[in-house]
């Protein structure tokens, strides 16, 4: 095995939101950062080669062919990520197998290249509040967070400054949907405002606002980034960095130190530990294109190679101290996986806003917050506990239109060049409760080309949720029958755990190492110069995006790795 | 002289760009018979040749483009190599020859080789329904297999109604509608959320 020379201050395991954050925030502190990235290395633009094309730009009309689908079973299950404009940001199945236990799915969308699912993500950036942190202790389940809303409430500040939030200030009209420090708002349309209003009318517990989201409006400028020009073409890669990306927003920052190094083609095969000093004291890596192995070492490792891959990392990082993972002493390492349950909802015909239409392809919808199970809230007589919120957006329909009927000939191509008729619609986002038996482990029969185990997942939506399906559908035509819409149609569609691609919770916070993997700064309870960022430190889901969480806790808890450093106490 | 020879010389490689009014000028003076300017790449030369008059029935040309003057047909035949599932294409396939058979029960000979003015009389009896004929045939054709007794219609009808929706999906997702008849603007680099609609005219290509 090969070893580098060259011993580190800090390790980053992963260069996408977590990764990023870490890269920057360690580098901007004075450590010098090995960043290791399992995929190939993206350039920003420059490697964003579809970012361009119009739909007959693409060789068959930007759909993927029977061909690239043998390759990406698996993928093609979102019905959107293996589309040619933006396939080459989500893995070969084939290369990259996990397995799922029978009759219950499990989807794990994602991408290994520099960048990882920050060029990817939705870029819808809410923030976890006291709702949230101290709901798991209210409703005795699983484990009390160990951080509460004043903790966090600082950082969150940080990081929607660093890279730009654009939103609508509430001021506190909903505790749980606090202020932010937000750039000027995107716009509803006409027929958003009237739903908004409607809501107002009609509900004293709902409000409908404009999304929240990673985009760059206003005149504030962000070093090296462009305002968002209203593409919506986010996914391929944006050339002006109009939304947050690590590649436009954090590891610029990282290199500008002079302290950051980047390795793409770099798998982690586990930590190292020294059970001497009771650290880990670096990672072994097998290069992705040669398969040879080396190993690196440093002061701190941060690892945010999202929850799945982290959480298979300590599994595999196997020792005399730790013979069921690294970290694992309590048992709950790849337990509690969660995410948001979607795919659930309403549309409906709106009528009367003939005469109007909007202008530029808004990368964003309207948001719904919570209004469930909220506190104060008298008998709320619902049979689930927490809760869930809604996205969703009005717009007028195109040619597509047609397929409802058979007309033909001389008149139909003017007709349907016409804006067709409003419909809008809203999906809900519902929160999964962290659940023991919702798990994934390692299957060391099944090895992939690197000779690393295989991921299974064993996972189901269970009673709390399905019966919150129900009520997230018929919320939904509630609100739009009583609009006065024409048309109303409820939809709850067969979906996995996965789907959501908010994959969660398996190295779970918490305040007791017997029950818990990490500790409120991200530090493996008993490897306390180990940070895990992404995803997997999760006690509880709540109901809305999570980037921005893990863009706050990595900050939050790379400061407090780099004054620990200083103080000598890692 | 080779007819396909002559045909090809005449086609510009990336498509169709002249008028299909132009197009049948030019071949009358060849030859009679229906025919097609581009080699299929996965249809049969006479399947090809009756989805090209079928989607010109369903849009044809007159001051603004046809389906013919921007490769519908071309596009459809690709997609089915590349893209459609076997399974679809089969029926598909298997509706084209229902549709094609009817003709030649109603007038004796195949669809290609029927009058324009047959071809024109026989395809806009099938698609002209009144409302409660269509919802009839939309949800036949939503049925997964065809109910006893109508297969041929069941068949015929996926056939036409799937047809139809290629035919106007892939017209306005051609560059030359999506840029010069529907309201283009690649960089819109702005964003109001409600404005008259004359501000903007036709439906936003993108």
């Amino acid at each position: 095995m090969g070893k580098d020379s060259v011993t580190y201050d800090a390790i980053v395991i992963g260069s996408g939101i977590s990764g990023g954050w870490a890269a920057k925030e360690l580098c901007e502190k004075g450590l010098k950062t090995l960043v290791l990235e399992r995929g190939r290395n993206v350039e920003h633009v420059k490697d964003y080669h579809t970012m361009n094309m119009d739909p007959w730009d693409f060789e068959h009309r930007g759909q993927a062919t029977k061909a690239d689908l043998l390759r990406q079973p698996k993928q093609a299950r979102t019905g959107y990520t293996t589309r040619p404009e933006h396939n080459h940001w989500f893995v070969d199945d084939i290369d990259h197998p996990y397995n799922e236990v029978e009759g219950k799915r499990f989807d794990w969308m994602r991408g290994y290249h520099v960048g990882g699912r920050s060029i990817t993500w939705g870029k819808q950036s809410y923030r976890l509040t006291d709702l949230d942190f101290e709901a798991n202790l209210k409703d005795g389940i699983a484990v009390d967070w160990p951080v509460r809303y004043k903790d966090i409430a600082p950082w969150y500040d940080y990081v929607e400054q660093h890279i730009g939030v654009s939103g609508q200030n509430l001021g506190s009209r909903l505790p749980h949907f606090p202020d932010g420090k937000y750039l000027p708002p995107m716009e509803l349309n006409c027929v958003e405002k009237h739903l908004q209003s409607s809501i107002d009318k009609n509900f004293t517990d709902r409000l409908l606002t404009i999304g929240r989201v990673a985009h760059l409006t206003g005149d504030k400028n962000f070093k090296g980034r462009g305002k968002c020009q209203f593409r919506n073409r986010c996914m391929r890669g944006c050339p002006y960095g109009g939304y947050f990306s690590s590649l436009s927003s954090t590891l610029p920052y990282a290199v500008d130190t002079g302290n950051m190094t980047m390795r793409p083609y770099s798998i982690v095969h586990s930590l190292i530990y020294d059970d001497k000093i009771g650290k880990a004291t670096g990672v072994r890596v097998i290069d992705a294109e040669t398969k040879e192995e080396f190993e690196y070492f440093a002061k701190v490792i941060f690892s945010c190679a999202s929850t799945v891959a982290s959480t298979s990392i300590l599994l595999n990082s196997k020792s005399d101290r730790f013979p069921n993972g690294m970290g694992n002493d309590s048992g709950e390492l790849g337990h509690n996986m969660m995410d948001h349950h979607l795919g659930v909802g309403a549309s409906a015909s709106v009528e009367g806003f003939e005469d109007k239409y909007y202008t530029g392809r808004r990368p964003n919808g309207f948001y719904i917050p919570r209004f469930r199970n909220l506190p104060g809230q008298a008998d709320s007589n619902q049979d689930f506990i927490r809760g869930y919120g809604y996205q969703g957006g009005a717009s007028r329909e195109n040619w597509m239109r047609s397929i409802k009927e058979m007309s033909i000939g001389l008149g139909l191509k003017e007709e349907l060049a016409k804006p067709g008729p409003w419909r809008v619609g809203m999906g809900g986002f519902g929160e999964i409760l962290p659940n023991h038996d919702n798990k994934m482990y390692l299957d060391e029969t099944k090895k992939d080309k690197w000779g690393l185990p295989t991921v299974t997942f064993d996972t189901e939506l269970k009673e709390n949720e399905l019966k919150m399906r129900k009520d997230m559908k018929e919320s939904a035509i509630e609100m739009l029958s009583s609009a006065g819409y024409k048309d109303v149609q409820g939809y709850d569609k067969e979906t996995g755990i996965g789907l959501g691609i908010h994959e969660m919770g398996t190295a779970r916070m918490g305040r007791d190492p017997k029950t818990s993997v990490l500790n409120g700064y991200n530090q493996v309870h008993a490897v306390p110069n180990v940070f895990v960022t992404d995803g997997s430190f999760m006690t509880s889901a709540a109901c809305h995006n999570p980037s921005l969480g893990y863009m706050a806790f990595t900050a939050r808890a790379a400061n407090y790795a780099v004054d620990q450093l200083k103080k000598k106490k890692l | 002289m080779d007819r396909r020879k002559a045909l090809k010389s005449i086609t510009l490689s990336t498509g169709i760009v002249i008028s299909s009014g132009t197009l049948m000028t030019l071949l009358q003076s060849c030859q009679e018979k229906d025919s097609i300017t581009w080699v299929p790449k996965f249809l049969s030369e006479q399947e090809a040749i009756t989805i090209s008059e079928l989607s010109n029935i369903i849009l044809p040309s007159d001051e603004m483009p046809g389906a013919l003057d921007v490769g519908v047909p071309q596009v459809i035949d690709l997609m089915m190599k590349d893209v459609f599932e076997d399974k679809d294409n089969d029926k598909y396939r298997k509706g084209l020859k229902a549709f094609s058979s009817q003709f030649k029960k109603e007038n004796g000979v195949e669809f290609h080789e029927g009058s324009q003015e047959k071809q024109q009389a026989f395809v806009e009896k099938l698609y002209n329904l009144s409302e409660d004929e269509t919802d009839e045939v939309l949800s036949l054709v939503r049925k997964s297999s065809a109910p006893s007794g109508q297969e041929d219609k069941y068949f015929m009808y996926s056939f036409l109604v799937d047809h139809r929706k290629l035919t106007i999906n892939f017209y306005f997702t051609s560059e030359k509608v999506g840029e010069e008849i529907l309201s283009y603007d690649p960089v819109p680099g702005r964003q109001e959320g409600c404005v008259p609609v004359e501000q903007v005219g036709n439906v936003w290509s993108l």
